[in-house]
């Protein structure tokens, strides 16, 4: 029996571990979100392979490929069932009970999952119409609860003491509250951006148009639903956002800000053609259907990067595009001087031969004007290599500016990684905002690490300076006697250099007074104080200012010492340099007084 | 958290204030209109469907008049054969496209169809023209003319004049407009 209880052990840490690896929704660093991301996908698939074998034309030729795509499905969704089933005594959620496997498959979530792959196996034993099984098939969508419930109970939960206006603002804009509702909104919406101009793409195919005419009607619908809920639920909230404070001024700005507009234009040839058919042929505003894709710019820097790349050069680029278009107008005044006598048909004007021009000094040379005297076609050879040069140029700067801006960007989220190691650690804020910011500049975790490493190594660096400045290296002062020693002397030196110049007196009453100095602080300036009147009188009685001990090591410290034995005897001596991280001082009156004593 | 409205400000969270229920009515609002709008585009995209199937079938029609008499078969109506037939004046004539045309689409079930986008409209016609509502739901057979001209070949298509005899095969297309008088093709036929 020993080795069944080896044996059971075995399968109850397997059990375990595939629970806490896999199936634990508490624990962030396992693979959880990802077989969640997995499935979800590929019950998306499902969905999608579903609405396009009901068309004859794809599926008869590809069946045996949607079957097999089918049973592959039925199988994944079938381990998930089983391995959820037996992982159950694992789950808090479930193992409080006397039988948790039972528990579980009464669960909704369990009874989900079984909808979704019955009706298949039930086909299996009961003749059913395929049609049927088709739309049983629709339950697998179902399953996309196990992550929306979650989402949606987080989202509650977060915004719990908000109004009705301000979910909807967490939930359709960016911001601290939107949770993982809001990034499923996002996907939705970029899911249908995505699906919509694939389909205005598609209907331009003839034949493609043909078979699939109403599903690109049902679909256009759906769409157009689908924005106009999320523009209406956009200028309801707007309001809620910083951006657009104000009841009316926010909403005008909303409704005239470039996301907003291109919303609107996604939407609107729908209705007007719906409303104004009878009176206008507006199938041209279908065209505009193509806007949609605009619409992922909301959910991209990079438009707003390249706004921004060509605002701060546009001087530059101004002056190439001028330079351009003198050249364009010189070239084709030449062509035309040249060739119109030779080819009034095609040199027929001036403006006629600035698109020879155009076409010849980008590159394109379509061909259907070419010169064909002598002096045209010299022209032409100069301007050809001449233009290579000129279009090249803009060209240039825009992509120099590119990488210019991301290695500007970079360089700061370096700057940012360096203060944020201020204090040693990252914490769960300041991941998050790595996270965002990577994202945002499209960097990968592995340069993430890099820049990490580098940030520390400035951080390290920093520190080291700062504390050279101070003089107070501890670390090195313990590895190194001598240079403690010489520390010590440069410290003796510098209370040396305080004693000559303050009023002792007015120190020392303060010294005296409740609260003014420590123990230690006092002990030492008594000492000081009795010590450097036995150094004067025998040592140097008669000079004004005590000769400090100055190192070799510090210059720094000599030359403070330097100027407090020129200024001593005439007038008061500067204060030595303080540095950089002062301990905190106490409170004293005589700060901003005279010195004299306020006791 | 910036909370920057008078209604978020003065509503509390539990309840919906009257700018949340006029929202909230604005959606139901706007869904019943795009659920109304979508019907009558979904509906009208069907209806060009049914079209397409009755052009589908007048084509499959004239293939099956062509395949039979290829192959020497009996052919009814014998207007679309090679055989001579009864002339106007008793005289016997070689059939021509428009008659047999007109045997086919005058014998049913094709003689029975009405035009479906427009039932004012005729059934069958010529061609297509944007410019002019009366074309609206045709179905139309258009005559292939090939061409070659500066090393490249194609097909016109174009209408029948009439007269042509059916000695020799004939290239036709079976095509419909849609309701804005768009030509849709549906299938080339040899006949």
């Amino acid at each position: 029996m020993k080795w069944f209880a080896a044996l059971r052990a075995f399968f109850l840490k397997a059990r375990k571990f595939v629970f806490n690896r896999l199936l634990d929704a508490h624990d962030p660093t396992n693979l959880h979100t990802k077989f969640e991301n997995f499935v979800a996908t590929l019950i998306l698939l499902n969905f999608a392979s579903m609405l396009v074998e009901h068309i004859p034309e794809i599926y008869e030729p590809y069946s045996f490929w949607f079957r097999t795509f089918d049973h592959i499905s039925l199988t994944v969704f079938s381990a998930e069932y089983l391995l959820r089933l037996y992982v159950a005594p694992e789950d808090p959620e479930f193992n409080t009970s006397r039988f948790p496997r039972l528990k579980y498959v009464f669960s909704l979530y369990a009874l989900i999952d079984l909808s979704a792959i019955l009706p298949f196996y039930l086909s299996a034993f009961i003749d059913m119409d395929l049609r049927l099984l088709r739309i049983l098939r629709l339950l697998r969508l179902f399953k996309l609860f196990r992550v929306l419930i979650p989402a949606y109970k987080d989202f509650m939960y977060i915004n719990a003491d908000r109004t009705f206006r301000q979910k909807i603002h967490a939930l359709v804009w960016p911001s601290e509250r939107g949770g993982k509702l809001h990034e499923f909104f996002d996907l939705f919406i970029v899911l249908w951006v995505v699906i919509s101009v694939l389909g205005v793409i598609f209907e331009s195919v003839e034949s493609i148009h043909y078979l699939l005419n109403v599903e690109f009607a049902f679909l256009d619908v759906v769409a157009v639903w689908v924005f106009t809920l999320e523009y209406l639920m956009r200028f309801y909230s707007c309001v809620e956002d910083p951006e657009f404070q104000g009841r009316f001024k926010g909403t005008f700005k909303f409704t005239t800000s470039p996301n907003a507009v291109i919303d609107f234009l996604a939407i609107i040839p729908f209705f007007l053609e719906a409303f104004l058919h009878h009176l206008f042929d507006l199938r041209f505003l279908r065209i505009f259907r193509m806007m949609r894709l605009l619409k992922l710019t909301r959910f991209t820097d990079a438009t707003q990067m390249m706004i921004l790349v060509l605002r701060r050069e546009w001087p530059v680029m101004a002056a190439s595009i001028f330079v351009m278009m003198l050249v364009v107008v010189m070239t084709a005044s030449l062509g035309y001087l040249f060739e119109h006598d030779a080819q009034p048909d095609k040199f027929e004007n001036i403006p006629q031969s600035i698109y020879w021009a155009v076409i010849t000094l980008t590159s394109v040379g379509y061909g259907d004007i070419s010169p064909v005297t002598p002096l045209g076609r010299i022209i032409t050879i100069g301007i050809s290599i001449m233009g290579i040069a000129i279009v090249a140029i803009p060209a240039g700067i825009l992509s120099a500016a590119f990488t210019d801006q991301l290695r500007i960007e970079r360089e700061t989220l370096r700057n940012e990684l360096i203060e944020m190691l201020a204090d040693g650690t990252i914490d769960e804020t300041e991941r998050a905002f790595i996270e965002q910011e990577a994202k945002r500049l499209h960097i990968q975790p592995d340069e993430i690490d890099r820049l990490m490493l580098e940030a520390q190594k400035d951080r390290a660096t920093q520190e080291h300076q700062d504390q050279s400045v101070v003089g107070f290296d501890l670390k090195s002062l313990s590895q190194n006697p001598e240079l403690a020693l010489n520390q010590f002397r440069i410290l003796v030196t510098q209370l040396d250099q305080v004693f000559a110049v303050v009023d002792q007196k007015s120190v020392d009453m303060r010294m005296q007074a409740e609260g003014y100095a420590t123990v230690l602080e006092r002990s030492i300036w008594y000492m000081m104080l009795s010590n450097r009147a036995l150094y004067q009188q025998q040592t140097m009685p008669p000079a004004p200012a005590p000769e400090p001990a100055v190192p070799m090591e510090s210059p720094k410290a000599s030359q403070a010492s330097d100027v407090v034995n020129e200024n001593v005897p005439d007038e008061p001596a500067k204060p030595a340099p303080r540095p950089r991280k002062p301990r905190a001082k106490k409170p004293t009156k005589a700060d901003d007084t005279d010195g004299s004593p306020s006791a | 958290m910036w909370r920057g409205s008078l209604a978020a400000k003065s509503s509390s969270p539990s309840r919906l204030s009257i700018g949340d229920i006029i929202f909230i009515l604005t959606l139901i609002t706007v869904t019943l209109v795009v659920i109304g709008v979508g019907t009558r585009t979904v509906s009208n995209a069907l209806e060009l469907e049914d079209v397409k199937r009755r052009a589908e079938q007048l084509a499959s029609r004239f293939e099956e008049i062509a395949a039979k008499r290829k192959a020497g078969e009996e052919i009814t109506p014998e207007q679309c054969s090679n055989k001579e037939i009864d002339g106007p004046d008793g005289t016997k004539v070689l059939p021509t496209w428009s008659d047999c045309f007109n045997a086919v689409t005058g014998a049913e079930p094709f003689s029975e169809w009405k035009n479906i986008l427009n039932p004012d409209n005729d059934t069958y016609g010529p061609a297509c023209d944007r410019t002019d509502e009366k074309t609206q739901g045709l179905i139309i057979i258009e005559k292939g003319t090939p061409w070659f001209s500066a090393g490249s070949t194609g097909t016109y298509y174009g209408a029948f004049d009439g007269p042509e005899t059916l000695q020799k095969e004939i290239l036709g297309r079976v095509s419909l407009c849609d309701r804005w008088s768009n030509l849709i093709r549906v299938r080339e036929i040899k006949f």
